[in-house]
């Protein structure tokens, strides 16, 4: 029972780490458009990639940090919204890392097959 | 949606200062939309229980709060930073104001200009101020750091067992200021080292000899120690309880209690002081002053119990009674 509890716990943070970086490949791509979070987890929804808000917010204020996004605030339907777009900068790093992504996925396919 | 007021604040309680409004503000707006589209995708109004799931389904404010800064490490880190170096800032001035108006004194009793105030007198009292400053210093972050080291780690079985029904209200008077808390912590530590340590330093008034202002002349006499045994559990507990405070980041029922008793068993030490043999340089002046202090504790007591025993406030469900899940 315990050793099934810790394979769990090992299995989902094995896991979270695998997403993160998937994570900030995805939003990176969907913000060459400007968005606000909520639209941008609508977004990636409709993609089929879900992240709860409270991964989506602070990981946007990091990428903000690292230069990679902007963002800017613009009141609708009288809530202030944050409204984030990739830099450009933010747009170099998405191409180069979804060029790695695809090279590592075809990689994993020969190495899993 | 006051609930949702009340959860934005607790968030932005743990953020550091510089970027708490702004996400107040995006989690302000995060929230509401999120309830509003749950609403329509569920066909049922945005009511309480709604809200208090997707509250539920965000985290423990202290949750979300590390979310958008990770705790990393620090001896003193971006949350406290600011308070620190403002406390600093204050040691900082005054340390020097008190050195000013101790040199200014030592001059006018010192007959005559600055000739019999020697350099190597003038090099010792500079020398004292700079350690007492080091000192408070050293005591300042030891304190920040305890603060620091024990947030770094909440209590798991709390953050596990959060229920927006915890939630305080927005007008809450329990609520602490933290900055004021550690101030005080700080404080505590500082009294205890002077009294303990360097009780010399506490000085009543300049000896004159002869011409010559001699520095020195204590507060305290040797007899005081009798008090101290007492004075330190006071201090000790005192600390503790303003840490208590701190980590509970609000007054509960119980500390309140043990503030009120604290009260008591500081009025009872500065009553045995009163009663006790001369223990004070200039001993009636300094014991007719602790009986007007004696008396402004004895009302601050009454005052706390009556209010403790009128005011109707909130509690806070303690986690062990919150439920784990109300999926």
């Amino acid at each position: 029972m315990v050793q099934a509890s810790q394979r769990d716990t090992v299995l989902s943070n094995l896991g979270l780490e695998f997403r993160r970086g998937a994570l900030v490949l995805a939003v990176l791509s969907q913000l060459g458009d400007e968005q606000y979070g909520y639209s941008l987890k609508k977004a990636l929804a409709d993609h089929g990639l879900e992240i709860d808000e409270g991964t989506l917010y602070p990981l946007l204020r990091r990428l903000e940090t690292q230069g990679l996004l902007r963002s800017r605030w613009r009141v609708e339907e009288g809530r202030p919204r944050r409204y984030y777009r990739a830099s450009p900068m933010g747009e170099q790093v998405q191409r180069e890392l979804a060029s790695d992504w695809q090279s590592l996925a075809r990689v994993m396919k020969r190495v899993l097959e | 949606m006051e609930i949702i007021d009340r959860y934005i604040y607790e968030v932005g309680n743990r953020l550091p200062r510089k970027s708490r409004r702004d996400v107040q503000v995006e989690l302000h707006t995060l929230l509401h939309e999120t309830l509003e589209e749950r609403a329509r995708q569920a066909g049922r109004p945005a009511d309480a229980e709604l809200t208090g799931q997707i509250l539920r389904e965000f985290g423990a404010p202290q949750e979300v709060a590390d979310r958008y800064a990770p705790r990393a490490r620090y001896v003193i880190g971006p949350r406290w930073y600011p308070t620190y170096i403002l406390i600093a800032k204050i040691i900082a001035i005054v340390l020097p104001s008190v050195l000013a108006a101790f040199l200014i004194v030592a001059l006018v009793f010192s007959k005559g200009p600055l000739a019999p105030l020697s350099v190597g007198k003038v090099a010792r009292m500079f020398w004292t101020f700079i350690s007492s400053g080091l000192l408070n210093l050293a005591i300042l972050t030891l304190v920040f750091a305890i603060v620091e080291r024990t947030q770094l780690q909440p209590d798991k079985e709390e953050v596990e067992a959060w229920d927006p029904d915890m939630l305080p209200p927005l007008d809450d008077p329990d609520r602490i200021s933290p900055g004021l808390m550690v101030f005080g912590m700080y404080a505590i530590l500082a009294i205890a080292v002077l009294l303990n340590l360097y009780p010399q330093w506490l000085v009543a008034g300049i000896r004159l000899q002869g011409d010559q202002a001699v520095w020195g002349l204590s507060l305290l006499l040797p007899a005081f120690a009798i008090h101290m045994p007492f004075i330190n559990a006071f201090l000790a507990l005192d600390f503790f309880l303003k840490f208590t405070v701190l980590r509970h980041e609000r007054w509960r029922s119980e500390t309140r209690w043990a503030e009120f008793g604290l009260g008591l068993f500081g009025a009872a030490i500065i009553y045995l002081i009163i009663i006790g043999p001369e223990v004070f340089r200039f001993d009636w002046i300094v014991k007719t002053l602790l009986k007007g202090v004696l008396l402004i504790v004895l009302i601050d007591s009454g005052a706390r119990l009556y209010r403790m025993l009128k005011r109707r406030r909130f509690e806070a469900i303690a986690p062990s009674e919150a439920p784990a899940s109300r999926e």
